[in-house]
């Protein structure tokens, strides 16, 4: 499993509340400004949860985690590659 | 206006009522050493997967587990809130904004402080851990200061009324541990308090917010109100508890049974009561909850 741009972006758009659909999704834009605030940041954790089948260990639930895209890309594709070794792993 | 002048009143009775009924929380519970763990620790009706293929599919001990492990989740999310809403409440104790109300905020902030208590002691004991929040705190958006605390208080009110629904449901739920259904039943009570408290307060805060904030803004803050309804209701899906509970594949049962209709038929069940009443002052946002 890979987290690529577009299923990141698939993702993080319906919470970016303050982006058009027309306008391009800026991955260092800051969050916030897109409209994610602290609430909507709880329905972000949980559609990246499903989507990518992990969960967000507590230390990663901060505002610098959630700053950009970019930032949650690099945390997400962080715990994915972790699920897929512990998956490899288990299979071997 | 003539609903603040009613605040005060009706928070001096309170006030006193609790005053006149206070016992000390460290009296009110007996605390077994352990909970039997053949046993519901939370109403099966009201967990999160109820009513749905993936509760048909457990076993007995399964469905067992997970009431197990959502009590003690459903507790964590009163600690949290509670410690959200102390801390809003402190901020306003001695402001020129709510004179007349500081007595009442003290009796609050006691009676929550022992909330938290209750329920962190359950937690700790029951199920070795208080379950970390899935989010984190920010303010409310910048708007007219009635505005403001309308989003701030229309959240305290949203939190309490919505775990009372749950509270009261299994204060008499005899399929439960003395000491859980002790816990549901005193919250339950003193709980009645602070909603009698917080409705009025929201009526008044929306008369002021009606008369002298912008209606752009009031329209804003019930679309954030709307927004925090379906935070709040997702809260109950927390894979930890799942995964505590020993279930077959934990991290797919929250998107599996938030995608059955039951979910959201159950959802709107339990915000009725409080929908009726933000219907009533007036306030907007209905329309765009995500059941
Ligand atoms: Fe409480
Ligand atoms: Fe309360």
């Amino acid at each position: 499993m890979q987290v690529s741009l577009e299923r990141m972006e698939n993702v993080l758009r319906p919470h970016c509340r303050l982006l058009n659909a027309s306008e391009v999704l800026d991955f260092d834009a800051s969050l916030v400004s897109l409209g994610v605030d602290s609430i909507e940041v709880v329905q972000l954790i949980i559609a990246i949860e499903d989507e990518f089948a992990v969960q967000i260990p507590p230390r990663l639930l901060t505002a610098e985690t959630f700053a950009t895209a970019n930032t949650v890309l690099a945390a997400v594709g962080s715990l994915v590659s972790v699920s897929e070794d512990s998956a490899q792993e288990a299979r071997s | 206006m003539k609903s603040w002048g009613h605040l005060e009143e009706v928070a001096g009775r309170l006030s006193a009522i609790s005053r006149s009924q206070f016992q000390s929380v460290f009296e009110k519970f007996e605390w077994p050493e352990s909970l039997p763990s053949d046993c519901y620790w939370m109403s099966p009706e009201l967990t999160s997967c109820y009513d749905t293929p993936v509760w048909d599919r457990l076993s007995e001990p399964e469905q067992i587990r997970l009431t197990q492990a959502e009590s003690v989740n459903f507790f964590s999310l009163n600690v949290h809130l509670i410690r959200g809403l102390i801390g809003e409440v402190s901020d306003r104790i001695y402001t020129t904004r709510y004179p007349g109300l500081s007595d009442f905020f003290h009796d609050f902030i006691r009676e929550e402080n022992e909330h938290m208590w209750f329920f962190a002691t359950f937690c700790q004991s029951y199920g070795g851990k208080v379950y970390p929040t899935r989010g984190f705190d920010g303010a409310a958006p910048a708007a007219h200061e009635s505005v403001r605390d309308l989003m701030v208080f229309g959240r305290i009110l949203i939190a309490e009324e919505l775990c009372d629904v749950y509270n009261a449901r299994m204060a008499n739920d005899e399929r439960l541990p003395l000491v859980a259904q002790r816990i549901n039943a005193v919250h339950h009570e003193e709980e009645s308090r602070h909603i009698a408290f917080g409705r009025q307060l929201m009526t008044a805060l929306h008369d002021e917010a009606r008369e002298q904030a912008d209606p752009s803004e009031l329209e804003a803050a019930g679309r954030y109100l709307a927004r925090y309804i379906s935070v709040c209701l997702r809260s109950f899906y927390n894979p930890s508890a799942y995964v505590d509970a020993a279930l077959p594949e934990p991290l797919s049962i929250r998107g599996e049974v938030l995608r059955h209709p039951s979910r959201a038929a159950f959802h709107q069940s339990v915000m009725e009561r409080t929908l009726k009443f933000f219907d009533r002052i007036g306030l907007p946002g209905r329309e765009s909850i995500a059941w």
